[in-house]
C-alpha cells in the first residue's frame, strides 16, 4: 500500500487516541469514568450506540453480502425502529429513572441478587469471547490482505483501542465513536461515488442488469422459519433481537444511561431508529454497485489472496485450468451484460426477454467456476474458503485511486474500534459494579474503585487480544459460546419485560429465566432448522409466561422496589 | 393494568415525544416504499 494511505491510517489513529486520552481530565469517580457523569448530549450518545453496532465485519461482512447475495439482508433490520420506540417508552425510562450503572444493577432492586448476578456473569461470559471476535474477524482479513503476521493485525486494531479506552474511561469511547461514525460514513460515500463515476454504462441500466441477476430483490414475505432473513422474521424476530440487545445489553444500555436526560436518551435511540435501515441498505448496495462493477472489469478468481496462492502452489494444473475457464466465462457475461444493458433502449420484449436469460445463464457459469474454485480452496488450506468478507478490501485496495485504500482502512479500523471500546467499557463496568463493587468491596474511596475500573479494562482488553490471536485454533470453542450466548439473550430480555409487571417476584422470574434458556437451547439442539432470529422471541416468551403464571396470587411489590426505585 | 398504574410505569409521553414518533414512523414508511420500488422498477 502507497505510503499516503498509511499516512492516513496513521493520521486518523493519533487523532482517536490523542483526543482519548485527553479525556481523561476531570474523571474522578466511576461516574465520570462509566457514565460521564450522565451529562452526553444525545446526538453524541445517538452516533455512539450507531457506531457500536457497526463492527468491522459489518462494514466488509455487509458489503461482501451484498454483493453475492444482493440486498435482502436488509430485512434483517426491519425490527429495529419498532424495537427503537418499544424501548423509548419502556425500558429506558426505567433504566434511566433508577440512576444505575448497568442495566443488571436495577434487577436487584426489582427481584434479587441472584438474577441480577446471574444475568451480569451471562453477559460477561459471552460478551468477553464476542469482543475478542470482533478483533479476529478484521485481524484474519488485514493479515490475508497484506500478508502480515495475525499478531501484528491483532495488535494494529486492539493496543490503541485498549490504551484510549482505559485512560479516557466512557468519555473517550462515545467522543471517539462520534469521529469514527464520520469516518465510516465518509469512506462509503467515497466509495459509492467512485463505483458510480466508474461505472462503464448508465447507472440506470446497470441497475437494470443488477435487478436481473435478483440483486435487488428486498422483501421475501415467505412464513418460512428456516429461512433467516424474511419480511416476517425481520420484524418479528429481528425485533426481539433488537429489544434483546438494545434493552439488556450492557454495551448498548451504558450508551443512553450516560445520557442528561431521559428524553435525550430516547432521542438517541431514535436517532439508530431513523437512520439504520437507510444506513445497511446504503452498505448492500455498495456491494451490490461492487458486482456490477465487477461485470465490466475482471475480477479475481479467489478474493482471498492467501487462499489462491494455496491453490495456484498444492494444484498447478486445477489452478491454470479455473483460472482459463473463468476467463472465459467473465468475458462472456460481460458481452451478455452489455447487450442486456442495451437492448433495452430499443428491443422488443422479447429481444429484452432473452438479453437477459442469456445474461443470467453466463452469470451462472461465473458462479460454477467459482464455487470449484471456492471448494479447491477449501481443500489446500484445510479451513472455510468463503470469502464474503474480502471482496471489498480486494476491490477498494486494487481498483480505488491513491488515498482511498488508507480512507477505507481507516473506516475499518474505526469500525472494529469503536465496538471493540464499547465492549471493553461495558465489561469493565459490569465485572466492577456487578461482582466487586456488590460482592468484594462495596465501601472504598473514589480513587479505589477508578484504578479498578482501569484495571478490569485493561484485563479485559488483554484478554480480548489473547483471544482474537488465537481465533483460528479457538473457532469451535468461541462457535460454542457464541451459540451458547444466543441461548440466554431472549431470556434476559424476558426478565427485563417482567421487571414491567408489578405483581411478578423474583422467584417466579428467575426460574422463568431457566426455564426460557432451557426451551431456546431445546430448539436449537431439537430443531435445528428454524432460525436463529426466532430463538430470542421463543426466550422471552418462556420466561414472561413461566413468571408470570408462577408469580400468580402474589401481592404487588411494595413501592421500593418498583421501577421509580 | 389499571391507568393509573398503567402512566406509572410508562410516562412522559410527551407531545414533543409523540410528534418524533411519527417522524419516526413516516421515514420508516418511506425508507420501506424506496426499498419497494428499488425491488420492482429493476425486476427483470
Amino acid at each position: 500500500m502507497h505510503w499516503i494511505n498509511w499516512l492516513i491510517v496513521g493520521v486518523y489513529l493519533a487523532v482517536v487516541v490523542v483526543d482519548g486520552l485527553r479525556r481523561t481530565r476531570g474523571t474522578t469517580n466511576i461516574e465520570g469514568y462509566f457514565l460521564a457523569n450522565r451529562d452526553l448530549p444525545w446526538w453524541a450518545v445517538g452516533l455512539s450506540v450507531m457506531a457500536t453496532q457497526l463492527s468491522a465485519v459489518t462494514l466488509i461482512g455487509t458489503t461482501g453480502q451484498g454483493a453475492t447475495d444482493g440486498m435482502r439482508f436488509v430485512q434483517f433490520y426491519f425490527g429495529l425502529p419498532i424495537a427503537m420506540v418499544i424501548l423509548g417508552v419502556t425500558l429506558v425510562p426505567f433504566l434511566h429513572g433508577a440512576k444505575v450503572y448497568t442495566a443488571y444493577e436495577y434487577l436487584e432492586r426489582r427481584f434479587d441478587a441472584k438474577t441480577r448476578s446471574l444475568t451480569s456473569l451471562l453477559f460477561l461470559l459471552s460478551r468477553g469471547m464476542s469482543c475478542g471476535t470482533i478483533i479476529a474477524a478484521p485481524s484474519v482479513v488485514l493479515s490475508s490482505i497484506f500478508g502480515w503476521d495475525l499478531v501484528l493485525c491483532v495488535a494494529l486494531i486492539g493496543a490503541p483501542t485498549v490504551l484510549y479506552t482505559v485512560v479516557g474511561g466512557v468519555q473517550a469511547v462515545a467522543w471517539a465513536d462520534v469521529k469514527q461514525m464520520f469516518v465510516i460514513a465518509f469512506a462509503m460515500l467515497a466509495i459509492i461515488t467512485i463505483l458510480i463515476i466508474r461505472m462503464p454504462i448508465p447507472l440506470d441500466d446497470a441497475l437494470h442488469i443488477a435487478g436481473a441477476a435478483g440483486r435487488l430483490q428486498v422483501f421475501d414475505f415467505s412464513f418460512d422459519l428456516s429461512k433467516t432473513y424474511t419480511f416476517w422474521s425481520g420484524i418479528l424476530g429481528g425485533t426481539f433481537l433488537m429489544l434483546s440487545y438494545f434493552g439488556t445489553d450492557q454495551s448498548q444500555v451504558q450508551r443512553y444511561l450516560a445520557a442528561r436526560s431521559v428524553d435525550e436518551a430516547r432521542s438517541s435511540l431514535l436517532m439508530s431508529a431513523y437512520w439504520k435501515i437507510p444506513l445497511q441498505a446504503l452498505i448492500l448496495l455498495t456491494g451490490v454497485l461492487v458486482f456490477l462493477f465487477y461485470l465490466f472489469q475482471p475480477p479475481p478468481l479467489l478474493y482471498n489472496p492467501t487462499h489462491s496462492a494455496q491453490v495456484e502452489q498444492e494444484q498447478p494444473v486445477v489452478f491454470a485450468d479455473l483460472q482459463a475457464r473463468y476467463a472465459t466465462a467473465i468475458a462472456a457475461r460481460q458481452v451478455a451484460a452489455r447487450e442486456a444493458a442495451t437492448i433495452r433502449h430499443g428491443g422488443d420484449a422479447t429481444a429484452i426477454s432473452t438479453a437477459v436469460e442469456k445474461f443470467r445463464t453466463t452469470e451462472a457459469g461465473v458462479t460454477a467456476i467459482r464455487t470449484e474454485a471456492l471448494a479447491a480452496a477449501e481443500k489446500a488450506s484445510g479451513e472455510s474458503s468463503r470469502d464474503v468478507n474480502y471482496i471489498i478490501p480486494r476491490f477498494v485496495l486494487d481498483q480505488l485511486p491513491l488515498g482511498f485504500a488508507g480512507i477505507f482502512l481507516a473506516a475499518v479500523l474505526a469500525a472494529a474500534m469503536s465496538s471493540i471500546a464499547a465492549e471493553l467499557n461495558s465489561l469493565s463496568t459490569a465485572t466492577v459494579v456487578d461482582f466487586y463493587q456488590r460482592w468484594l468491596r462495596p465501601v472504598a474511596s473514589d480513587a479505589h474503585f477508578l484504578n479498578v475500573s482501569k484495571v478490569a479494562t485493561a484485563v479485559w482488553g488483554v484478554f480480548a487480544c489473547v483471544v482474537a490471536t488465537y481465533a483460528a485454533t479457538l473457532g469451535s470453542l468461541i462457535e460454542v459460546v457464541n451459540r451458547f450466548g444466543s441461548f440466554f439473550y431472549g431470556s434476559i430480555l424476558g426478565i427485563f419485560l417482567l421487571a414491567m409487571i408489578p405483581r411478578v417476584r423474583a422467584l417466579g422470574a428467575f426460574i422463568g429465566m431457566l426455564c426460557g434458556m432451557g426451551a431456546v437451547a431445546a430448539v436449537a439442539f431439537g430443531a435445528p432448522e428454524i432460525s436463529f432470529l426466532w430463538h430470542n422471541l421463543i426466550g422471552a416468551a418462556v420466561v414472561v409466561a413461566v413468571g408470570w403464571v408462577l408469580s400468580l396470587g402474589s401481592a404487588a411489590p411494595t413501592p421500593a422496589t418498583g421501577p421509580r426505585a | 393494568m389499571p391507568r393509573r398504574e398503567h402512566a406509572a410505569y410508562f410516562p412522559d409521553m410527551t407531545p414533543q415525544f409523540r410528534s418524533t414518533l411519527r417522524r419516526v414512523l413516516a421515514m420508516q414508511v418511506a425508507a420501506l416504499a424506496l426499498l419497494w420500488w428499488l425491488q420492482s422498477h429493476y425486476a427483470a
